[in-house]
């Protein structure tokens, strides 16, 4: 069923759609739980209907991984694991859904900043178009250390000037509230 | 925060009930010429088809076509609902709807008739007003 959604990416997400396919599914079922599109044309006629197909791995069970946490090795998916990211993506470059993905929420959204990441740093070329935003600095490529580092700002201090020091507004303001003082 | 997040964000999206309406709106019977419907209405998936026979009754839908002819058959056998389609060329899609939703009815109609799945425009950013 799940290959209609997604009949423009044909083979490349198959094991993720699987994996699609095994969150949706509530019941166990020995005869298989998933639909897929069945089409055939005999004299004239397209016959067009919805078979069972059993996935030997079974349902998605409560305690299981997603497919990035699972790994035996820590490993912290980055910008640079364009092959990795391209797995998850679309034709035109975007990220397909968790639905789709079977990632956790955490880790879906690590992939979509990584995605971004992998855009602003130029290792995707102009392989999904080259309209990502660009303007002014970003014409450049930029790098980062991890994925959430794009988000960390940090003053940039500069010797010999004090601009940066917090300064309170004192004009028009008593200096301390108390009177007394 | 930036458009490239705008865009990443809205392919990460999963609305069915999006699709369902656009595929709904794409609906066209240029090129068919009948359309018979054959449902069971004890059997326990017929929802998928009657949604589909509601959308091509519409108004909208029968003008693309005031030609097409829409037969129905009412049965008492217990057995998964189906449609046959014939085109203007004589070929003929048979579709089986059990297990199908609305959705995956009328994509694969459209496909077979040589529409877009999901319209022209297809799933598209809503316009800021």
């Amino acid at each position: 069923m799940l290959r209609l959604y997604t009949s423009n990416c044909a083979n490349r997400i198959k094991t993720v759609i699987e994996t699609a396919s095994r969150l949706q599914s509530t019941t166990t079922t020995s005869a298989g739980h998933k639909f897929q599109r069945k089409e055939d044309t005999k004299d004239g006629t397209t016959y067009v209907s919805m078979e069972r197909v059993s996935d030997s791995r079974g349902p998605r069970k409560e305690d299981e991984l997603c497919s990035l946490c699972t790994c035996n090795v820590p490993v912290q998916l980055s910008y640079k694991d364009v092959l990795i990211l391209e797995q998850f993506m679309r034709e035109d470059g975007t990220v397909l859904p968790r639905q789709l993905t079977g990632l956790c929420k955490k880790q879906q959204l690590r992939l979509e900043r990584c995605v971004m990441q992998a855009f602003w740093s130029g290792l995707f070329g102009d392989k999904y178009g080259s309209e990502a935003d660009r303007a002014g600095y970003k014409r450049f490529n930029r790098y980062w250390k991890n994925d959430m580092s794009m988000y960390q700002l940090e003053t940039k201090e500069r010797h010999g000037t004090w601009f940066y020091i917090k300064r309170y507004p004192t004009k028009n303001q008593p200096l301390f509230k108390n009177p007394l003082n | 925060m930036s458009q490239l997040w705008t865009k990443i964000r809205y392919g990460v999206r999963w609305n069915p009930a999006e699709r369902l309406a656009l595929a709904t709106r794409a609906l066209n019977l240029q090129k068919v010429k009948s359309i018979d419907i054959s449902i069971d209405p004890l059997h326990h998936d017929n929802l998928s088809i009657r949604t589909f026979w509601h959308s091509i009754m519409a108004p909208k839908v029968r003008l693309t076509n005031p030609n097409v002819r829409v037969k129905t058959e009412i049965r008492n056998d217990r057995r998964a609902p189906f449609f046959v389609t014939t085109l203007d060329d004589g070929h003929k899609l048979h579709i089986s709807t059990e297990n199908m939703t609305a959705m995956d009815v009328i994509m694969n109609f459209n496909r077979l008739t040589g529409q877009p799945e999901l319209g022209k425009a297809g799933t598209r950013p809503r316009t800021k007003i």
